[in-house]
């Protein structure tokens, strides 16, 4: 008897070790804020639906944003998935495209602009150019929703490493909207 | 919209050649269109990727965007209308869809449009039954889609390549992939100066698909170096992907490719209310000048080349692909892949795919492409555009091939688009 509580002390000892610590509260989001796109899939079009026709968030849908149009905004919103054709009809090729990620976030981020990324595309908007994109973005974010099947191997996650960054998994295009709606806590009429 | 012609080639070709009833080959559709089909991944993806022009179509958006998102993958897509429209056709015929109330309602839609078909234009469009084009690749007969449709391109890049030794089993050698890049360019120059309506204009299909023709366009290659510029005639927009392909073999012995088209994906993004039917965009098809120039009565060329290979007399395959310009190159490395490589049908299809074109500066190539003859294809001068690792934009291709011993049929199909093999 003496022997199978100790077993059952280690076993609870173990799960103590192992447990997570608690999850930190959600960041909190407000606008007015930015809508782009990185990577110019058509899928920030699908999101202007749900953000802004549906939520009325009110975001300023800038496809191609730069630093500079962050000035007075509080949040920024980034829909993440790479198109040939997206980017060849904005005249950018991924290095172009990449660098104005990479400036555009680092700018938010040194001006305490929230950042949520949004991929809803699923499955079929994978591909190495998207995941490299999303190594990129999940870092500087603050917040990412994903459609789940588009993080059947957890890459989200990876790529955010040890920062820890809330990543959300909803299963429909639909959810979207309602798990930015939940961080986002001023809305503006559009 | 060009005057739709699948509606009288798909009756023509059950009335002169079918084993069933139009009716009796319908009711799938049919039933698919009232019942519904899960919408695929692919399908989802392109959905999203026309997002805003259909849901600005009301028509299109009911089907495609319910609750105005676009559909998502595992979500039932139903088009009632359609399958109405479809019922009409299974039980009177073609001329129904062409003199009927369904020709007032398309004529009616276009002119609300901007577009111009007449009455007069969808009441005057005849199916026209003509001869495959026919060459040989390395003692393989193929026949493909005569002009204005896309065979003649892949008859002469299979017979240019036809010059060059390919080694058996290295589909992505260098040397092949370069033979097989120069030997497309040409045929698409050539497609582009010569092909067109044969009811309007002289293809010269003799010297085009000539042994002696292919040699001495063989001759130009430079085996060290990519030409940069091939001799080209007018360069087309470029046609859209939003084609489909199917084969089938059946215990008769017939064989079909059928590809057909409305062009770009869901074609002008005009659903004609109340019969479930999208408008097509062919007309962007024609150019502006050349042998394809537009005039009245003329068909527009496509590359769209359903093809059949024959060993001796004896079927050996049948295949076919969508894809837009990419059709040429895709029929051509799976014709190469099933011949030089005797790969099984479907490792031919799914084996990493390229696109060579004369008007195009790059070599797309999907992601699993090998590094190494990347490495030594850019040391020839090529430059290159990275695609997905499995990626729609090389087509659909679909593929039956029979045993010549056992007459058995072994179908493959293309995951790029949800492609599918079924036995009855």
């Amino acid at each position: 008897m003496k022997k199978t509580l100790s077993v059952l002390a280690a076993t609870l000892a173990s799960f103590a070790l192992v447990r997570p610590a608690p999850a930190a509260p959600p960041p909190v989001f407000e606008g007015p804020g930015v809508l782009s796109s990185i990577g110019q899939s058509s899928d920030i079009a699908v999101v202007k639906v749900l953000l802004n026709t549906k939520l009325k968030l009110g975001l300023d849908v800038k496809p191609l944003a730069q630093p500079a149009d962050l000035a007075g905004q509080k949040s920024l919103v980034v829909v993440v998935g790479a198109s040939t054709k997206g980017l060849g009809a904005a005249g950018l090729d991924v290095a172009r495209e990449t660098e104005r990620a990479k400036a555009l976030l680092e700018a938010a981020r040194a001006k305490g602009i929230g950042v949520i990324a949004l991929h809803t595309g699923g499955g079929s908007r994978r591909g190495k150019t998207t995941d490299d994109l999303v190594k990129l973005v999940v870092p500087l974010s603050d917040y990412v929703v994903v459609v789940a099947g588009g993080n059947k191997d957890k890459s989200f996650q990876a790529a955010a490493g040890a920062r820890p960054v809330p990543i959300v998994e909803v299963e429909s295009l639909a959810a979207v909207g309602d798990a930015v709606k939940a961080v986002f806590r001023e809305t503006r009429a559009p | 919209m060009a005057v739709p012609g699948t509606v009288a080639g798909l009756a023509l070709a059950v009335e002169r050649y079918g084993t069933k009833s139009l009716a009796e080959v319908m009711a799938p559709a049919i039933r698919l269109a009232r019942d519904g089909f899960v919408a695929s991944p692919t399908l989802a993806g392109i959905v999203a990727d026309s997002f805003e022009e259909l849901a600005a179509n009301a028509p299109l958006a009911s089907v495609f965007c319910p609750d105005g998102l676009p559909v998502e993958a595992g979500a039932t897509v139903k088009n009632p209308d359609l399958a109405t429209t479809l019922e009409k056709i299974a039980r009177y015929g073609p001329d129904v869809f062409y003199r009927g109330g369904i020709a007032e309602a398309i004529v009616a839609e276009s002119a609300a449009n901007g577009g111009f078909l007449s009455r007069s234009d969808l009441a005057g469009y005849r199916a026209i039954l003509r001869e495959p084009v026919r060459g040989k690749y390395r003692g393989v007969t193929v026949l493909s889609g005569p002009p204005p449709v896309g065979g003649t391109p892949v008859i002469e890049a299979l017979q240019i390549l036809d010059r060059f030794r390919v080694r058996k089993g290295r589909p992505l050698a260098p040397e092949t992939v370069h033979a097989v890049a120069e030997s497309l360019k040409r045929a698409y120059a050539d497609y582009h100066a010569f092909v067109a309506d044969p009811g309007f204009v002289a293809v010269p299909l003799d010297r085009l698909l000539s042994r002696a023709y292919a040699k001495r366009r063989a001759k130009e290659v430079d085996r060290n170096r990519m030409t940069a510029k091939v001799v080209a005639g007018e360069v087309p927009r470029d046609p859209g992907p939003s084609t489909t392909s199917l084969v089938v073999a059946d215990r008769h012995g017939n064989l079909v490719s059928l590809t057909q088209t409305i062009s770009d994906f869901f074609g002008a993004k005009v659903m004609v209310a109340g019969t479930g039917i999208i408008l097509n965009n062919e007309m962007k098809n024609f150019s502006a000048r050349g042998v394809n120039a537009m005039a009245p009565g003329k068909r527009m060329r496509t590359l769209i080349a359903p093809t059949v290979l024959l060993r001796g007399s004896k079927p050996f395959a049948v295949l076919g692909t969508p894809g837009g310009p990419r059709i040429s190159a895709t029929t051509v490395l799976l014709v190469s892949n099933l011949v030089d490589h005797d790969m099984p049908v479907q490792e031919a299809i799914e084996a990493p795919r390229y696109y060579a074109r004369d008007t195009e500066k790059d070599l797309a190539v999907e992601s699993r492409f090998p590094k190494e003859t990347r490495e030594a294809l850019a040391s020839l001068g090529y430059t290159f555009q990275e695609m997905k690792d499995y990626d729609l934009f090389f087509g659909g291709a679909q593929a039956i091939v029979i045993d010549r011993r056992t007459g058995n049929r072994a179908g493959g199909a293309d995951p790029r688009r949800d492609g599918t093999v079924s036995g009855y």
